[in-house]
């Protein structure tokens, strides 16, 4: 096994008085898709949420442990968070596009970074109209990291025509891909996803699975996911989650195939969940 | 699917009746706000359009000078105090509108809850504040103190009026403005974080843009509470009809001139309807706010 881009060693968290995670070790391969499962309140979201700190906006979240990333323990409290959070991307379970022009949502990561946006749109009021050709053709670092993540998630060819119009006017499953879109255009190393399919249709559902196929030789991701077929299908490493603890983490193959312990192969087959 | 089983038919028929019933009052009230709101416009039509018999409306409207009374050669030209009414108004929300939404943002993002429950219930108290008292802490306290800050004989003037209808209109802009950030969603908030995006540039770039409509809506009306604000401007904007040209100068409002020169005419002669005229214009600068806001907030839900 190459070298782990992410190591979690002995992880706990507890909201307030409740115990939401104990003892989760293990590591994750470098361009790789690992898909967590388990039942609902196993957890795997706040597991995912623990790797870019988006607990430290819950006042009684305490957390114990280390998570390891590119050599960097992430829970250290002088972590900068900003700079972690460029660097592990995030998308949720429902399409959560903001509310302004396609264009504006991709570069949104961007110019918070400072680097400004040519095609700015003031309050909604002057939406210019975006050419595809002349955004394709420009070297404006923001015109180019739009279109790039446009296609990169799929998306291009089918809002290229209209990237001025606000994104509330997609579909739900554009919209998500408009999320990844958006969480890939500052080229994160890590992409984590919370359920990406479950408020979505099958065939926009495997639309995401064939995205995110492609996708995993720049990225690394996790994906909690409720659908087994969707972890058998793309995930090369699966983790099962239970009652807070990791019960199991193996290739999707052992985990699928036969897992060593009777909770997984329950969960797996179906007994539960 | 079928909760309620009816017991009996005539146990029914009688809920049926009165459901019509009550269906048919509620029609009727709400309809009286129609004909009511047109009554009120018949009103001021009837005595205001009477003035432009006499007085060319060009006259009227875009005199500079307005002088009912003079026996000589009366002007009416209501430029100047629209023109109050404006610098009052304008002044009002340019100071209500900064404060209002900050207000408005610590109470939904900043405030514990603790802090939120009381403050919110404080702010709204204001708007409880009968104007009449709020001119005479403009009279006692406000007047000395922008006479002194500067250097003017006394401190009766635009200025002096735009701050205390800053605080009449403040309740208004900052719960609303309070409403329409709180009901954004959470997500929008974690999604801008996930990117890199700090608090307050999640707050700037995110949030207040997406309450924008809510925003606008407030502003528009506040604009509207104060260009009526009648009482404050009486006792404070100073009371002159020289045409306004900076915040420190006396004005006199739309409503003002109303409210005072009503007292001292004939009823029905061209003086009286003349301010009629100037509350029918009064009553089409509210009209066109809120028709603006409507058409605002109807074009960019739809988008
Ligand atoms: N904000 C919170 N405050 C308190 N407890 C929480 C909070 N979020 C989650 N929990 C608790 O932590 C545990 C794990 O929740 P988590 O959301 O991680 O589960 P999950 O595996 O993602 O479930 P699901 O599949 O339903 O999304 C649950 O017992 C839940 O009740
Ligand atoms: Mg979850």
């Amino acid at each position: 096994m190459t070298a782990p881009i992410i190591s979690v060693r002995s992880l706990d968290v507890h909201y307030g008085s409740v115990t939401a995670l104990h003892d989760v070790s293990f590591d994750i391969a470098p361009n790789e898709i690992t898909g967590l499962i388990g039942a609902s309140g196993s957890g795997k979201s706040t597991f995912l949420r623990s790797l870019n700190r988006m607990l430290d906006h819950l006042p009684t979240v305490r957390m114990g442990g280390t998570i390891t990333i590119g050599g960097e323990n992430i829970l250290h409290e002088k972590t900068d968070v900003v700079r972690l959070r460029r660097r592990v991307g995030m998308v949720f379970q429902n399409p959560t596009p903001f509310p302004k022009s396609v264009f504006d949502n991709v570069a949104y990561g961007l110019e918070i970074q400072g680097i400004r946006n040519p095609r700015k749109s003031f309050l909604s009021l002057t939406r210019l109209r975006i050419q595809h050709q002349e955004l394709e053709a420009s070297d404006d670092p923001i015109d180019q990291a739009v279109v790039r993540s446009l296609k990169e998630a799929a998306l291009w060819e089918e809002v290229k025509h209209r990237l001025h119009h606000s994104a509330y006017r997609l579909s739900g499953g554009q919209q998500q891909r408009l999320c990844i879109a958006r969480a890939i255009a500052i080229r994160p190393d890590i992409l984590l996803l919370d359920e990406p399919c479950s408020s979505l249709d099958p065939l926009s559902t495997r639309c995401i699975e064939q995205l995110l196929l492609g996708l995993k030789k720049d990225y690394t991701i996790l994906i909690v996911t409720h659908n087994l077929q969707q972890a058998r299908r793309i995930a090369d490493h699966v983790g099962f989650f239970h009652t807070g603890e990791l019960v199991e983490f193996g290739t999707a193959k052992e985990i699928f195939g036969g897992p060593g312990k009777t909770l997984t192969r329950e969960y797996v087959e179906g007994a539960f969940g | 699917m079928e909760a309620v089983v009816t017991d009996h038919p005539q146990g029914e028929f009688r809920r049926r009746a009165a459901d019509r019933a009550m269906h048919w009052i509620l029609r009727i009230i709400a309809s009286l706000t129609v004909v009511l709101l047109i009554g009120i416009f018949v009103f001021l039509l009837k005595s205001g359009l009477r003035t432009f018999s006499e007085v060319p409306i060009l006259n009227f409207l875009f005199g500079t000078r307005w002088n009912p009374s003079s026996f000589h050669e009366p002007l009416w030209g209501i430029l100047p105090l629209v023109t109050g009414t404006l610098f009052v108004s304008a002044g009002a929300l340019l100071i209500a509108v900064p404060f209002g939404l900050s207000i408005a943002i610590y109470l939904s993002y900043i405030a514990s809850r603790r802090t939120r429950e009381i403050l919110k219930p404080v702010i709204e108290m204001i708007a409880g504040i009968p104007s009449v008292v709020l001119g005479l802490i403009g009279l006692l306290y406000l007047a000395p103190l922008i006479a002194k800050t500067f250097g003017l004989s006394n401190g009766l003037n635009a200025l002096n009026a735009s701050i205390l209808v800053a605080i009449a209109t403040l309740p208004t802009i900052a719960s609303l403005c309070e409403d329409a950030l709180s009901g954004l969603s959470h997500r929008l908030s974690e999604s801008s974080w996930a990117l890199g995006a700090t608090r307050w540039t999640t707050i700037r770039k995110v949030l207040v843009p997406a309450a924008a409509p809510g925003i606008g809506a407030a502003i528009m009306l506040g604009l509207g509470r104060a260009i009526g604000e009648t009482m404050v401007v009486l006792m404070v904007a100073g009371n002159s009809l020289a045409f306004p040209r900076s915040f420190l100068e006396p004005v006199r409002p739309m409503t003002a001139t109303i409210a005072i020169e009503i007292r001292e005419v004939v009823v029905g002669d061209l003086h009286w309807n003349s301010l009629f005229a100037v509350g029918l214009v009064l009553f089409l600068i509210t009209f066109a706010i809120n028709s603006v806001t409507d058409l605002y907030l109807h074009r960019t839900i739809r988008s």
